[in-house]
Order: structure tokens, then sequence, then C-alpha cells
């Protein structure tokens, strides 16, 4: 199956980007999110600005797990800690439960957008095309 | 629960709509004066914008918004690269 895959202009240069519900119980979250596909990540990252909107309450943030883990993405310095068995779908074409990384402390910069990883690819089991000079790109999906 | 299903995906329609609508439109959001702000986008509108988007979601829900059903974008300056 393929799943189209949007092509903007982000910051700098064309971007593979596609919208996603993300759902979780433990903490309760749900929302959209447009999400850049960046195969040079490792993991999934959820967006600061992303994060924010769907209103965690730091009580909730404490069913996050792991110790916090800082990372650099985008010229901002973040700290994240993991959102377990998240809920990420595309429409109703791909829903799959996946771990994330969730920004806990902005320490500098604007934040960064919602990144899908090789995480993501690895557990959807898709293929991934993109083809920046025509515009194209899609996830190719084995059922 | 099927008609909760279709209305989620409805408003997945319009969400991919006016993000479509925001990437398309970000030069002329730059010249109304939104470079640096956060924008929150409803049907291909504009409904408010802040510095700060923890004041911009506050501001959202205080007109009733659900800020998780909408496109809250950041507009960078024109010429910004993000490496990610």
């Amino acid at each position: 199956m393929k799943i189209p895959v949007r092509v903007e202009f982000f910051a700098g240069g064309l971007r593979p980007l596609v919208t996603i519900i993300l759902k979780s119980k433990e903490p309760h979250i749900f929302g959209f999110v447009n999400a850049i596909i960046d195969t040079g990540s490792p993991t999934t990252i959820l967006g600061g600005a992303d994060i924010q909107k769907m209103r965690i309450s730091q009580i909730q943030m404490q069913k996050l797990v792991g110790c916090e883990k800082e990372v650099n993405i985008g010229g901002a310095q973040i700290k994240t800690r993991i959102l377990p068995e998240a809920e990420l779908s595309i429409g109703n074409k791909v829903n799959i439960k996946l771990d994330i990384q969730i920004p806990v402390k902005i320490i500098k910069g604007v934040p960064p957008p919602t990144i899908l990883g090789v995480d993501f690819l690895l557990k959807t089991k898709s293929n991934f095309f993109f083809n920046p000079s025509k515009k194209e790109a899609y996830l190719e999906t084995s059922d | 629960m099927v008609e909760d299903n279709q209305q989620l995906l409805v408003n997945f329609g319009r969400f991919e709509e006016d993000s479509k609508w925001f990437y398309k439109n970000i030069d002329l959001l730059r010249r109304k004066n939104f470079t640096g702000k956060f924008v929150a986008i409803k049907n291909k509108n504009v409904i408010d914008s802040n510095n700060n988007v923890d004041v911009l979601i506050n501001s959202l829900e205080s007109k009733g918004e659900n800020p998780s059903y909408l496109v809250i974008e950041f507009v960078h300056p024109q010429g910004t690269i993000i490496l990610l």
C-alpha cells in the first residue's frame, strides 16, 4: 500500500511531511501533528509546540518513563523523556504503537518540529521514497 | 464509534488542508508581520498568533478552541535554515 507524503518547503528546503494522529492513554494525549520524515534521525520525537498544544499537565508528565536525555536538534537544545506505546496513525491507513521522545524542557532555541525517525519506518515495515525534484514522496508498506 | 471515527477523519482532513495552506502561504504570512511568531490556522485563516506558544494556546482556549485540532506553526524568518 502506498501512503502519500506531502513535500513542503520548510526552513531552508523541501521536506517530506505527513499529518499524523497521536494518541496515548497514560498520560492522556490526543492531537493532530505535522511530522517531518527524517531518515537521519534514529528516533521519533514530538515537537515542542506540538506537545504544548496538547496541554499535558505536570502530573501527566510524570507518567513519562526513563531519565531525562539531552537532545540537540535543529539548533535547539532540549531534554526529553519517553512516552511509551504512543499510538500513531496516518488517517486510517497506518496505525502503530511506538515509544516516542517527548520534550520536557527546552534549554535553548526555538522548539523543533515533530520528526518521524527510522524507528517509525522499522515499526511500519515501510519503504520511504522521496524525489525532491518532482516533489514526490510516499511510504510503501507491505500490506 | 463509527461516527466518532468518521468525525475524526473529517477533522483530520481539515487539519491537512490547513497545513497545506500554511506552507503555501508562508511568504504572505511574513509580509503580514507574523515572522517570529506562532500562528494558529483554522479554515485557511490565521485565527490567533503570539511570540509565545503558551500564551497563544491560552488565548485559543479562552476563545473556545481546542488547540489539539488546530495547525499551530512557527513562522521562521526568511532565509532560516534548520538542519535536522
